[in-house]
């Protein structure tokens, strides 16, 4: 065993060899503390100081570069014959070598880093008091981030016997699943499955995925710094458990590594086939699909064409890469043709749907609940503290799983899509899936999320008749259970609202008690009970107040929700005026003194400005107005959002503005204000 | 002593050793020969660790090699193309393996590097590739390891510097029983430090044998006899090779000296000597046996 004396001594001389990285290490700390103080010299507010002390992703992307340039230099000795002949031969044991080279690259990192942010948190106390937890948590992201790509990239270096295929392995480590597996199954499932609802939320897969790179995991965490201390602490976690991984792992390899594979692109000729096939596969269907989109997406034949060109050339690539020899693109023709149909049963399960994925309905009897997410009625929203969305139960659930069987069954011929696609395709669409049905126009697209008594997550998109879509909503909307699952306000620790504002013409903060708040929002609810899906089609809110949870309206942790106030809250606007709130007042009745328009004008290419102020003129434009906060209200279409309508108007405090769109078509605009 | 027991090493589809064993005793030069691809330089970086054997096993004073501190800090290894870490000077290099090898002896060596006209303070990047060579064996000689593996490393020395290395290797093993194992195929160099030989062909083993021994049992005769029957000869002799011009012969046969020229006494010859072999004579002739024409080579 190397004794503790020459261990340290070691540890020195593997130091001396590595001056160049500490160079560039230590002067890129030093650029940051520079880049830093000509920062704070600009900032004019205590926030925009604390945010320089945060981390961030371009210091990230330094410090990913600095790791993977580390981790090649310390370990290039494993690509070369010479130098692999003089470390292998010298009495150090492996484990102790592979030790060494670690520590010495961690430690040439840290120090430099430890006496940067000494320097942070100096003038940090000096200008804000404050920012302690910012630049230890930048401290940690940038070490933690440092460790993994280091690790990555040694494991990249100790698979490989070249300092090319190491730096193209670190690449597929890096990014294999966080982007080449993670975007195939959106793709693909966005291309060939109607019902594929793109919410990745719920969707295992991706959440698994993105979660299998350590350097994406640290970037991720880093991207999120805003979303509080627990996910930073989760995504932390995250990363040191592979952090530790990654270090047996890479540890083991390097024990076992045979010393011959130096100048050879692979070191373990065993994981050759495995990686392969990880390789031409995924990049086979990105050739297909990428074939397939330059055909328009009409022809499944480019797709199937563009697999198996991908797979041919990919295929013969890494042969040449693994043999360093153009020639051995000829190599391995069986391995070739098992890839070949692999990569095509793949691309069939979705071009073909042959495991079923659009004809998916669950059993009753396995389905919890059904959530449906609103059509045509705005949903609010921030479901963090309170009760969960619990979905659609009993009657309200079977209702809605036999109209989404109907959706998807293609019963007859005359339901056969007529389409050119399914035309030029039909032989390619095996099964009766959603893409045989013909869409008729007025269909209408739910989204569905199955709650599984397993507790999985299962989430689809189909496609109703128009007629039996409103059905199913006026049904549904008409119970509190599916208005639970829309606004979160029933379930709501009414506790966490910290404030309410009344937003009519004029906006007005609720000065309410403790009790009076209940009453209010009890009181809102309850007239919210009444209301039906026609309302919400048809109805135009008389305002809407804005509740602030977590904190005051713009504080830092703080999350708003809005909610319409419709003309048939009665007792809700009663209670509203009483509190001083302006409820009788629209544009119609506002004693306006001009009109101000102003704003790009398709149809001539020009920017245009009006001001109006003759009583007739105005009298004519305000029926064409809507307060700018009602544009997503349904029932409201906003033909213009180009154009900025200030209206201004007398009050009892002289004057005041507000902001509108016009919902006239684009000539009745023209026309009323150049009359 | 160093035990090689039936030690295999396969690279892809080629066997580089095949079921190699071999005893090198302390205190005596052993010098590996080959032909060139019989595989001296993969057995030599077994022996050093580089390379971990698919079988049989490597033991240096009854310690396996691989992975070994215990074992590895007993032998220094001079590869064919040695490392030296960028920049550094024969000084820098001294200190790194003064670090691994505790009795490195650095008086000694920079003695050594005056004697040889090494610059203690010159780059070693900046040295010719046989300067390399002999400060890698003073390196070596001065890291007080009992063995010392040199792949092919007298070959770029000039005269000179050969006998004055040669010397300190002798000095070497009179005071400590040191151990210097030499691959070469410059047979010529070996013939005068090498005691003892092993002789490797196409992954195997050919012959291991002391060098005086080797000597003692192979015969170089030329005779003129009053008959020409070389049918005769051959069931005589155990011939290793024959050439005949005219009434003169001249041909390799195994046996001692003694044994040789009384067989040849009884044709009652008209002139017959022994002729001294040189290593390369002994070393073709074995090799032809098994196949290895060096005239075919040449052709």
């Amino acid at each position: 065993m190397t004794s503790r004396i020459s261990y340290s001594k070691l540890s020195r001389e593997n130091r001396k060899r590595m001056l160049g990285m500490t160079i560039i290490t230590v002067l890129t700390f030093f650029i940051k503390a520079v880049f830093l103080v000509m920062g704070v010299n600009e900032c004019s507010s205590h926030t925009e100081v604390l945010r320089l002390f945060q981390p961030n992703m371009g210091m990230a992307g330094v410090v990913i570069v600095l790791a993977a340039c580390s981790a090649a230099v310390s370990l290039y000795y494993l690509h070369s014959r010479k130098q692999t002949d003089f470390y292998e031969s010298l009495p150090i044991k492996r484990a102790t070598l592979f030790r060494l080279v670690v520590q010495n690259s961690l430690f040439i990192f840290l120090i430099p880093l430890v006496i940067e942010e000494a320097i942070e948190f100096v003038i940090a106390q000096q200008q804000i008091s404050g920012g302690g937890w910012e630049i230890v948590s930048s401290s940690l992201w940038y070490l933690l981030i440092f460790a993994a790509t280091w690790l990555t990239m040694a494991l990249a270096m100790i698979m490989t016997g070249n300092i090319i295929v190491g730096i193209l392995g670190f690449g597929v480590f890096a990014s294999y699943f966080p982007i080449v597996i993670y975007n195939i199954f959106p793709i693909y499932a966005g291309s060939f499955f109607a019902t594929y609802s793109g919410n990745t939320a719920d969707n295992v897969y991706n959440n698994i995925t993105s979660y299998l790179s350590p350097v994406w995991v640290g970037l991720r965490g880093m991207a999120d710094i805003n979303s509080g201390r627990e996910t930073q602490i989760k995504y932390m976690m995250i990363l040191l458990l592979w952090i530790v991984g990654l270090y047996v792992l890479c540890r083991t390899l390097y024990n076992r590594r045979p010393a011959e594979s130096a100048g050879r692109a692979m070191a373990f000729t065993k994981a050759n086939t495995v990686i392969k096939v990880l390789l031409v596969i995924p990049s086979a269907l990105y050739s297909g699909i990428i074939f397939y989109s330059l055909g328009n997406a009409r022809y499944i034949f480019w797709l199937i064409f563009g697999v198996v060109f991908g797979v041919f050339v990919i295929h013969a690539l890494i042969e040449c890469i693994y043999e360093f020899d153009v020639r051995a693109i000829f190599c391995h023709k069986k391995q070739l043709i098992v890839i070949m149909f692999g990569s095509l049963f793949i691309m069939a399960s979705f071009s073909a749907d042959l495991f079923g994925y659009d004809r998916y309905i669950p059993k009753a009897s396995r389905v919890d609940s059904i959530e449906i997410k609103p059509l045509g009625v705005n949903s609010y929203g921030y479901w963090g503290k309170g009760e969960e969305r619990s979905g659609l139960n009993g009657e309200e659930k079977q209702l809605a799983l036999s109209v989404i069987k109907e959706s998807v069954e293609v019963k007859n011929n005359a339901e056969t899509s007529s389409s050119e696609y399914y035309e030029k395709n039909s032989k390619f669409l095996f099964f009766s899936s959603v893409s045989k049905k013909e869409v008729m126009r007025d269909d209408i697209e739910i989204s569905t999320t199955f709650c599984m008594k397993n507790g999985n997550r299962k989430v689809r998109n189909y496609i109703l008749r128009s007629q039996k879509a409103k059905e199913l909503y006026n049904k549904l909307y008409a119970t509190r259970e599916f208005k639970k699952n829309i606004y979160s306000l029933y379930t709501r620790d009414y506790n966490d609202i910290k404030e309410i504002t009344w937003s009519g013409i004029e906006t007005e903060y609720l000065n309410l008690t403790k009790e009076e708040k209940k009453q209010f929002l009890d009181t809102y609810l309850s007239e919210l009970d009444s209301l039906s899906y026609t309302d919400v089609q048809k109805t135009v809110p008389v305002g809407n107040i804005d509740i602030s949870i977590g904190g005051t309206m713009g504080s830092e942790n703080a999350t708003q929700d809005t909610y319409y106030i419709y003309p048939s809250f009665k007792k809700t606007l009663a209670f509203l005026a009483q509190k001083g709130c302006a409820v009788n007042q629209t544009i119609d009745n506002l004693d306006i003194s001009s009109i101000g328009v102003e704003g790009y004008d398709g149809s001539t290419g020009e920017n245009i400005r009006y001001g109006i102020t003759d009583k007739k003129r105005i009298n004519k434009l305000k029926k064409k107005l809507v307060l700018q906060q009602m544009e997503n209200v349904p029932g409201i279409t906003v033909i213009n959002g180009n154009m900025e309508i200030q209206v201004n108007y007398k009050n009892k405090n002289g004057g005041n503005s507000i902001y509108c769109y016009s919902i006239c078509t684009d000539d009745e605009l023209q026309q009323l204000l150049k009359e | 002593m160093i035990e090689i027991k039936k030690i295999s090493k396969r690279f892809d589809k080629i066997e580089a050793v095949s079921d190699v064993s071999l005893s090198i005793e302390e205190g005596q030069v052993f010098g590996l020969l080959g032909t060139n691809g019989a595989g001296k330089s993969t057995l030599l970086r077994m022996m050093a660790g580089v390379l971990k054997e698919d079988e049989g096993e490597i033991l240096i004073d009854g310690e396996a090699v691989w992975d070994c501190v215990e074992a590895k800090q007993k032998f220094f290894y001079i590869s064919d193309e040695q490392y030296f870490f960028p920049n550094a000077t024969p000084l820098d290099m001294a200190a790194f393996y003064k670090t691994l090898y505790p009795a490195f002896n650095e008086k000694r060596f920079r003695k050594f590097l005056v004697k040889f006209t090494l610059q203690k303070d010159r780059k070693i990047q900046t040295f010719s590739k046989g300067m390399k060579k002999q400060l890698s064996i003073l390196l070596g000689v001065c890291s007080g390891v009992k063995y010392l593996f040199c792949d092919e490393t007298f070959d770029g020395l000039d005269p000179v510097m050969r006998q004055g290395i040669k010397s300190i290797l002798a000095n070497e093993i009179d005071e400590r029983k040191f151990t210097p194992i030499i691959a070469s195929h410059n047979l010529r160099e070996l013939e005068d430090i090498c005691d003892h030989v092993g002789l490797l062909h196409k992954g195997g083993v050919l012959l291991s044998k002391d060098l005086e021994t080797m000597k003692c049992n192979i015969q170089k005769v030329q005779c003129a006899l009053p008959k020409e029957d070389d049918k005769k000869l051959e069931k005589m002799f155990d011939i290793l090779q024959f050439n005949r011009r005219g009434k003169l012969v001249t041909m390799t046969v195994r046996g001692s000296e003694k044994q040789v020229m009384a067989k040849l006494s009884v044709l009652k010859p008209v002139f017959y000597e022994c002729i001294p072999l040189s290593l390369e004579e002994i070393f073709i002739s074995e090799t032809e046996v098994v196949g290895y024409d060096i005239k075919n080579l040449i052709l």
